[in-house]
């Protein structure tokens, strides 16, 4: 389990500051929601830690992300490692057009990984999100033909096959059904102990359901950071009462 | 990590790849501009702009290819101004009474399928109907065949112009209780600028297009002097003075084709300019 | 008359057979010349460039589009044809010249096949570069997003954007770009040669229709049948050319649905 840790994180977009000095620790092995209104910055964020913040190019990075001490940012540092280690499960799943089985083999295969037991891999990583059963039959049928919950939890099963440390989650549930989603909320709190999961939703109660520590942004800033019981019971900072409460935002 | 430096490699190795063909292509358009600049400054003279051609011209003797400049001018304004008249009106009326029907549909494909036909076609058949209804190579022969050749270009960019035209402004302006005649005018308003772009990049084509005007417009050593009189043009007067053997002749020709060059360039960058003013100050 | 192959208009013998043979040799060479830098230069400006380099590289392919053929001829002659004669000719002439007859260096003057298939490979260049472009624009971000999450080189994402999303819109771009050379008349009337033969070699004259069309069609008047044989050929050219973009449209409409 890799520790990460951001410091002094600004973001500009369209000479626009996205991103106003954020600094977190990420605590190894459990579950970090960061939560806000729209337009906090807190996908942003998300997207900055594996580098994928940085293919638009009207963006602007500074600062430092961590990753076991060392700068993703750094210029020897190879992006598609960083990518690889640390992975991301998108917003609205998005098989990639090619068979069901490609899609969780696309990784491995790219990155040399599991030579020769390839279909015993895929097979792990398929049942790992309770998929196997559903598409034994239908590995080689197009991805897109899968329902859009069995979509994101292929997605999952995609991501965790490059074997990454980390897992980036940016509101992955926002775009399915509410029984999908619990499906995929469920897997994501089975990874705890075994990845780094920091995760972004707007859906407050969904934190409280996940997370282990929460963090709170308001407009590129990082406001509250706490363990997700202080966090709910007693938070400190007035705009985070105010939001919990539903009364900005 | 061997495996890492193989896809390193070919990461780099196709980046290059790709580069070097389009710095390759940059290279041909410098190329093809210097060697047009450099050659047809040697040949250009103040005589050939000014005056049209003498008697022993194409052997050598003097004069100059005014006749071929004001005739491209005469045509490619004369059928940019036709085209318009009709290209504009069909596709504002496309977009304001029927922009999601078959018929903008099967209009779009029967444009884009004109807009591939070879300018040759178009002369050919051009001139057979010139021959059927008994008019000459003339100015208002190569004026038609040309309007022919550059409408779909006219109707279909301005017809992505229009397109780009934000809906709520149809939905305010019909909502203030215009109708529907009104809101023609507005959107005509609008893409003005537009409109403008896709006049000047179909003059450029038109200005350059020698293949229909072969037959259609003829040539002359004349200054254009009537509608129904043979005319000459820019492009066919560098390819008749490249046909001849005399190297004189020939340099004209550079020097004619760099008067073309110049005129077409002139026209792409405004168009490009107006494009970029279209993005900077309408409404999208 | 389609595949008669002896052109003597005054015994009325009208084989259009060297002059198909002509067009085809011609654009085959320009494609197999264009195609593979076209595509990846539309691959590199659509999927690496910067919004800067693309704001500079845009304008400079629509210049290149808005030269006349005449112009493009004229870079044939003075730049085209001496480097066959001199350089190319001689150099594969003596190489693969002796083995392949097609490569055979058998016409020393340079107006050939390949001098035409060279200038138009440059004129449809930027014509595939920009359908691949446009193309590959239009594949959606989150495929781009997925791939490079799981650590693809950006050329791999490329590679699988191609393959999945853009092979379609590559093809339209091809067929489009070949009807397009196919029909292209006095840059290729002016370095061609126009032998009505059916060419053997890449170094061979050769008689491509438009420039039948084009040179012939004044002086029709005086021999019979002549005129009708003309029709013909521009005929033949209006229904390949036609036939070609509507199945690139035919790709593309399909595309778009399936997308």
């Amino acid at each position: 389990m890799r520790s990460l840790s951001v410091r002094n994180l600004n973001v500009w977009y369209n000479g626009q500051p996205a991103l106003k000095n954020v600094s977190i620790d990420f605590p190894s092995g459990q579950i970090t929601a960061i939560i806000g209104p729209s337009g906090c910055g807190k996908s942003t964020l998300l997207k900055s830690l594996n580098r994928l913040q940085e293919t638009n190019d009207q963006t602007k990075v500074n600062g430092q992300v961590l990753l076991d001490g060392a700068n993703i940012y750094d210029a020897r540092m190879d992006v598609t490692e960083v990518r690889t280690r640390i992975g991301l499960l998108a917003q609205k799943p998005f098989p990639l057009p090619m068979s069901i089985y490609d899609n969780v083999a696309y990784g491995p295969r790219i990155h040399g990984l599991a030579k020769g037991n390839l279909p015993e891999k895929v097979q792990t990583h398929l049942q790992a999100v309770g998929l196997w059963d559903e598409v034994q039959d239908r590995l080689k049928a197009p991805a897109v033909g899968l329902s859009v919950g069995q979509q994101q939890r292929l997605c999952l099963a995609r991501t965790l096959a490059v074997e990454p440390e980390i897992l980036l989650c940016d509101e992955s549930t926002a775009s399915l059904d509410p029984i999908s989603a619990r499906g995929v909320e469920e897997l994501l709190r089975s990874l705890r102990g075994h990845y780094t999961v920091v995760m972004v939703t707007h859906d407050i109660d969904q934190a409280k359901r996940l997370a282990d520590h929460v963090v709170f942004m308001w407009l590129g800033e990082l406001v509250e950071h706490a363990p997700a019981a202080q966090f709910f019971n007693a938070p400190s900072h007035p705009l985070t009462q105010q939001y919990l409460a539903r009364e900005i935002g | 990590m061997n495996r890492q430096k193989m896809r390193k490699l070919e990461e780099t190795f196709f980046t290059w790849l790709m580069r070097f063909c389009l710095i390759g292509a940059g290279a041909i358009l410098t190329i093809i501009l210097w060697v047009i600049a450099s050659r047809g400054l040697q040949g250009l003279s103040w005589e050939i702009l000014t005056q049209p051609p003498e008697g022993s011209f194409y052997l050598g003797g003097g004069g100059g290819i005014l006749n071929a400049i004001m005739g491209s001018l005469y045509l490619a304004t004369g059928a940019t101004i036709l085209a318009s008249f009709i290209a504009a009106p069909v596709v504002l009326f496309m977009h304001v009474y029927a922009p999601h029907s078959k018929f903008a549909h099967g209009l779009r494909l029967a444009l884009d399928i004109m807009w591939g036909i070879p300018s040759i076609v178009y002369g050919a058949f051009g001139f057979a109907i010139m021959v059927a209804i008994g008019l000459r190579a003339s100015l208002l022969a190569g004026i038609l065949t040309l309007t022919l050749v550059i409408i779909p270009i006219l109707a279909r960019t301005y017809d992505e112009i229009v397109a780009m035209a934000p809906r709520d402004l149809r939905d305010v302006t019909l909502a203030l209780g215009s109708t529907r005649l009104e809101y023609l005018g507005v959107l005509l308003r609008q893409t003005l600028p537009g409109l403008l772009t896709a006049l000047l990049l179909a003059f450029g084509r038109a200005i350059g297009d020698a293949a229909a005007m072969l037959f259609t417009a003829g040539y002359t050593d004349n200054m254009p002097d009537g509608l129904l009189r043979p005319v000459a043009s820019l492009p066919v007067a560098v390819f008749f003075q490249l046909s001849t053997p005399f190297p004189a002749v020939q340099a004209r020709a550079y020097a004619s084709a760099l008067v073309l060059t110049t005129i077409i360039l002139v026209v792409s960058l405004l168009a490009q300019w107006t494009m970029r003013r279209l993005g900077r100050h309408v409404i999208r | 008359m389609l595949t008669g192959d002896v052109w003597h208009p005054q015994d009325g013998l009208f084989g259009f057979a060297p002059f198909i043979a002509g067009s085809v040799a011609v654009t085959a060479v320009a494609m197999a010349l264009t195609i593979i830098p076209g595509v990846l230069s539309g691959i590199y400006l659509a999927e690496y460039t910067t919004n800067r380099a693309r704001a500079i590289l845009k304008p400079m392919l629509d210049l290149l589009v808005g030269i006349p053929s005449v112009i493009f001829g004229v870079w044939g002659i003075l730049v085209i044809i001496p480097l066959i004669r001199e350089q190319i000719g001689p150099l594969i002439g003596a190489t693969l010249g002796q083995t392949f007859p097609l490569f055979a260096f058998t016409n020393p003057s340079g107006y050939s096949v390949l001098a035409a298939g060279m200038v138009l490979a440059v004129m449809v260049f930027p014509l595939i570069v920009a359908v691949v472009d446009e193309i590959m624009r239009s594949a959606p971000r989150e495929m781009r997003e997925a791939l490079l999450s799981l650590g693809a080189t950006k050329w791999e994402t490329t590679k699988c954007v191609v393959r999945r999303c853009g092979m379609t819109g590559v093809l339209a771009a091809i067929v489009l770009a070949f009807s397009r050379a196919f029909g292209e008349t006095l840059a290729v009337l002016m370095v061609v040669g126009n032998v009505p033969q059916v060419p053997q070699s890449i170094f061979a004259p050769a008689y491509p229709l438009p420039a039948l069309i084009a040179n012939n069609y004044g002086e029709m008047m005086s021999v019979p049948m002549y005129e009708s044989a003309m029709m013909g050929a521009a005929l033949l050219l209006l229904v390949v050319v036609m036939v070609f973009n509507i199945t690139a449209r035919a790709i593309v409409v399909r595309m778009n649905k399936g997308a």
